[in-house]
C-alpha cells in the first residue's frame, strides 16, 4: 500500500512535469506573446522592451528552466491581464469549478447506475431500449443546447431556479445538470455492459441457486462487481469536466476556471494558461488516484497488485 | 414416493443456427438418502438436465416436462417466490467451477451467512454460527478466520469445500452436484468425494452427482443413469450397470477404461473417446442415436424407435438389442 502510493505520487509528478513541458511549448510556438503583448500599432522597440523584460530573448530550456524554478518555488507567476498572482487566481476560481464538476458528475452517476442496472438485467428489453436510447440522446445533444433547454423551462417558464451570476448551490444546479446529462452516457453504458456480463456469471447463477431474490442479487451479488470501470470512467469524465466546462460556465456566467482559461487564452494571459492547465491536470492526477483507491476498496483483488 | 421424479423431461436451447433439442424425453428418480450418478460425453446435456430441476437455464434454454416433481410437487407449477425458497432450502447446488462459481467481491462469511439468513432465520449471530460450524463440517480449519476472507484468498479445494458448505447451509433434501470435483487435483478430489458422501449419509440426503469420471461412480453412486446425446440410454443399480451394462455405448464407455473392476475412491478415470461424432441435435433423430458409432449396429437401428425398457438386472436400456445378452458376445 504504501510502496503503491509512493510510486503513484512520482508517477503524478512525472506527468505533471511532461505536461507543463508540453503546455509551455505549445504556448511558446503558438505565436510570438511579446508582439500579441504589445498591441497591433506598437513599434518594434517596444515589443523588444517587452521581449527583455520577460526574458523572451533567451532560448527556450532556459525560459523553461525559469519558470521551472519559479513553479518549484510556488511563484507561478502574474496575470498580465489582471497583474494578481497567478496562483491566487487560481485559488479564486478552482472551488466553484470543482464543485460544479463533483454535483455534475455525481447527478450523472446517480442517474446513470439505475439506468445501467435496468438496461443490464434485461438486455434486448423495452426497460433497455429507452434507456439506451436516453444514452444516445445525452451523447448527441451539445451542452450549450441542454443549456438553453434547462434555461428556458427551469429558469424562465417554471423560475424555479436563478439563471446566472452565482456561485452557491442553487446556481450551480442548472449548469451541473447540463454537464451531467452531457457525461451520463459514457457511465449509463459502462454499467449496462457490466451488468449484462456480470448476470451472466457463475457467481450470480450461484447466487441464485442459493434462492436469494432479485433485489438481493441486482444489488448485493451484481451492482459491486460492475462498479471498478464506472468508478474510473466516472474519474475520468470528473477530469474532464474540470477543464472542459468552459461553455458551461460562459452561458451561466460562473467564474470558474474554465471561464479564467477561456479569458486567459483570448488575451495572451500565457501565465495564467500555463497555470490552469496545470491546476488542472494536477485535479485530473489526483482523480485518478482517488479512483485507484475506491476500486481497491471495492474489488479486494485489486489489493494484491 | 421418490424424493425426485422427473418425466418426460425435453430441453431446447436456441441457437443462432436454430433449435438445439439438448435433452430428449429423460426419465429419472432420485430417493431421499440415494446417489444418483449422472455420466456421459460433454455436451450430452447433463448440465443443462440438473439446472432445470430448479428453473436456472439459462435464458436461451426452455424447458417442458410432464412432471418435474421435488417432495411429490411438481416443481413447474410453482409460482416465482416458491421457486426462489425452493432452491437452496429444498434443493442445494454445486456448481463445477470453484474459482467463478464464488462472488470475488464478497467474503466467504457474507456469502455463507446469507443462505442461512435467507431461509433458516434473520439473526445474524446464528448465520454466523452456523457458517463456522458447516466451514468445519466441510473440513476447514480455523473456520472463523476464513468467514473475513475473499473468495482469491482460498486455494481451489478450499472453495470447493465452501461451496459444499454453502449448499448445505439451509439443510437441503436433495443435492445436485456438477462435476464438483473436476477442477481439483486428485488426492483434494478424493477428499471430497468421501466428504460428500459421509455428510449425504449422514443427513440423509439425495445426491444427483454428474461427473465424466467412472471411478467416481464405482466409488460413491448408488445408481447411475448413463446420458447420450440428450437421452438416458441406461439406469440401474451401479453396480448392474458397471458390472453388466447392456447398453453398447455404456459397453463402450467401461472399455474404455483401463480396467473393469471398479477403481478405488477419487482415483480419477475418465471417459475415453470412442470413435464417431455425436448426432447434431438439431432435428428429429430417426432410430437409435448412437448408431453412427454403435459397434453392434444393425438396419433396424437407425429406422426403428428406440424403447426404453428393462434388460436383464438393468432397470432400463434404450437398445433394440439389449435383451439378447449373447449378441453382445458374439459381436
Ligand atoms: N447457454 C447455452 N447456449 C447455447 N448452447 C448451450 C448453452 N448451454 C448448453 N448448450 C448446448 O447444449 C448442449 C448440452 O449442454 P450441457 O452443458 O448440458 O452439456 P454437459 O453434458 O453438461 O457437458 P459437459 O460435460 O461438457 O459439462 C451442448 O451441446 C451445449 O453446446
Ligand atoms: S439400438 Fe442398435 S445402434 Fe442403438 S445401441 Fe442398440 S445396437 Fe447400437
Ligand atoms: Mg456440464
Amino acid at each position: 500500500m504504501k510502496n503503491f502510493l509512493i510510486r503513484r505520487v512520482l508517477m503524478a509528478l512525472m506527468v505533471l512535469l511532461t505536461i507543463s513541458f508540453i503546455s509551455f511549448v505549445m504556448l511558446k510556438v503558438s505565436g510570438d506573446l511579446a508582439i500579441s503583448l504589445a498591441g497591433e500599432n506598437a513599434g518594434a522597440d517596444y515589443v523588444d522592451f517587452l521581449r527583455k523584460t520577460y526574458g523572451w530573448d533567451r532560448p527556450l530550456y532556459i525560459q523553461y528552466g525559469d519558470w521551472l524554478w519559479n513553479a518549484l518555488h510556488g511563484n507561478l507567476g502574474a496575470s498580465f491581464y489582471y497583474g494578481k498572482q497567478v496562483m491566487a487566481l487560481v485559488a479564486e476560481r478552482m472551488p466553484v469549478t470543482l464543485k460544479l464538476g463533483a454535483l455534475a458528475t455525481g447527478l450523472a452517476i446517480a442517474a446513470a447506475i439505475p439506468m445501467g442496472m435496468a438496461a443490464g438485467i434485461r438486455p434486448g428489453s423495452l426497460v433497455d431500449r429507452i434507456v439506451l436510447f436516453i444514452a444516445l440522446l445525452g451523447g448527441a445533444t451539445p451542452i450549450f443546447w441542454t443549456s438553453f433547454l434547462l434555461i428556458l423551462v427551469l429558469g424562465l417558464n417554471l423560475r424555479w431556479l436563478p439563471i446566472t451570476g452565482g456561485t452557491d448551490m442553487q446556481h450551480l444546479i442548472m449548469p451541473a445538470l447540463a454537464l451531467s446529462f452531457y457525461s451520463m452516457p459514457a457511465i449509463i453504458r459502462i454499467v449496462r455492459s457490466g451488468m449484462v456480463d456480470v448476470m451472466a456469471s457463475d457467481y450470480i447463477r450461484t447466487a441464485r441457486a442459493k434462492g436469494l431474490r432479485g433485489p438481493a442479487i441486482y444489488f448485493r451479488h451484481a451492482l459491486r462487481n460492475t462498479l471498478v470501470p464506472v468508478v474510473a470512467v466516472a474519474s475520468v469524465q470528473f477530469g474532464f469536466l474540470l477543464g472542459g466546462s468552459v461553455v458551461v460556465e460562459n452561458i451561466f456566467a460562473i467564474n470558474g476556471i474554465g471561464y479564467l482559461t477561456w479569458e486567459a487564452i483570448n488575451q495572451n494571459d500565457y501565465p495564467v494558461v500555463q497555470a490552469s492547465v496545470l491546476t488542472v491536470s494536477a485535479a485530473y492526477v489526483v482523480l485518478t488516484l482517488f479512483a485507484d483507491l475506491v476500486n481497491r476498496a471495492i474489488d479486494p483483488r485489486i489489493r494484491l497488485e | 414416493m421418490a424424493l425426485l421424479e422427473i418425466s418426460d423431461l425435453n430441453i431446447e436451447v436456441v441457437t443462432g443456427s436454430g433449435v438445439l433439442h439438448a435433452v430428449r424425453g429423460i426419465d429419472l428418480a432420485v430417493n431421499a438418502g440415494e446417489t444418483l450418478c449422472i455420466v456421459g460425453e460433454s455436451g450430452c446435456g447433463k448440465s443443462l438436465m440438473a439446472l432445470s430441476i430448479t428453473g436456472l437455464l439459462p435464458p436461451v434454454a426452455r424447458c417442458s416436462a410432464t412432471r418435474l416433481a421435488f417432495e411429490g410437487h411438481d416443481i413447474q407449477h410453482l409460482s416465482r417466490r416458491e421457486l426462489e425458497d425452493l432452491r437452496g432450502k429444498g434443493i442445494g447446488f454445486i456448481f463445477q467451477d470453484p474459482m467463478t462459481g464464488l462472488n470475488p467481491t464478497m467474503t466467504i462469511g457474507r456469502q455463507l451467512m446469507e443462505v442461512h439468513l435467507r431461509h433458516v432465520g434473520r439473526d445474524r449471530e446464528a448465520a454466523k454460527t452456523a457458517a463456522v460450524s458447516f466451514l468445519t463440517r466441510v473440513g476447514i480449519a480455523n473456520a472463523a478466520t476464513r468467514l473475513r476472507q475473499y473468495p482469491h484468498e482460498l486455494s481451489g479445494g478450499l472453495r470447493q469445500r465452501v461451496m459444499i458448505a454453502m449448499a448445505l447451509m439451509a439443510h437441503p433434501r436433495l443435492i445436485i452436484a456438477d462435476e464438483p470435483t473436476t477442477a481439483l487435483d486428485v488426492t483434494i478430489q478424493a477428499q471430497v468425494l468421501s466428504l460428500l458422501k459421509s455428510l449425504q449419509r449422514e443427513h440423509g440426503i439425495g445426491l444427483v452427482f454428474i461427473t465424466h469420471d467412472l471411478g467416481v461412480v464405482a466409488a460413491i453412486a448408488d445408481r447411475v443413469a448413463v446420458m447420450y446425446a440428450g437421452e438416458v440410454v441406461e439406469t440401474g443399480d451401479a453396480r448392474d450397470v458397471l458390472a453388466d451394462p447392456r447398453h453398447p455405448y455404456t459397453r463402450a464407455l467401461i472399455s474404455c477404461v483401463p480396467s473393469t473392476t471398479p477403481s478405488p475412491a477419487g482415483v480419477s478415470v475418465e471417459l475415453g473417446t470412442i470413435p464417431g461424432r455425436v448426432p447434431l441435435l438439431h432435428g428429429r433423430i430417426e432410430g437409435c442415436a448412437f448408431a453412427p458409432r454403435c459397434a453392434l449396429v444393425r438396419d433396424r437401428c437407425s429406422t426403428e424407435t428406440v424403447p426404453a425398457r428393462p434388460a436383464g438386472a438393468v432397470e432400463i436400456c434404450r437398445c433394440l438389442f439389449a435383451i439378447e445378452k449373447r449378441e453382445f458376445f458374439h459381436a
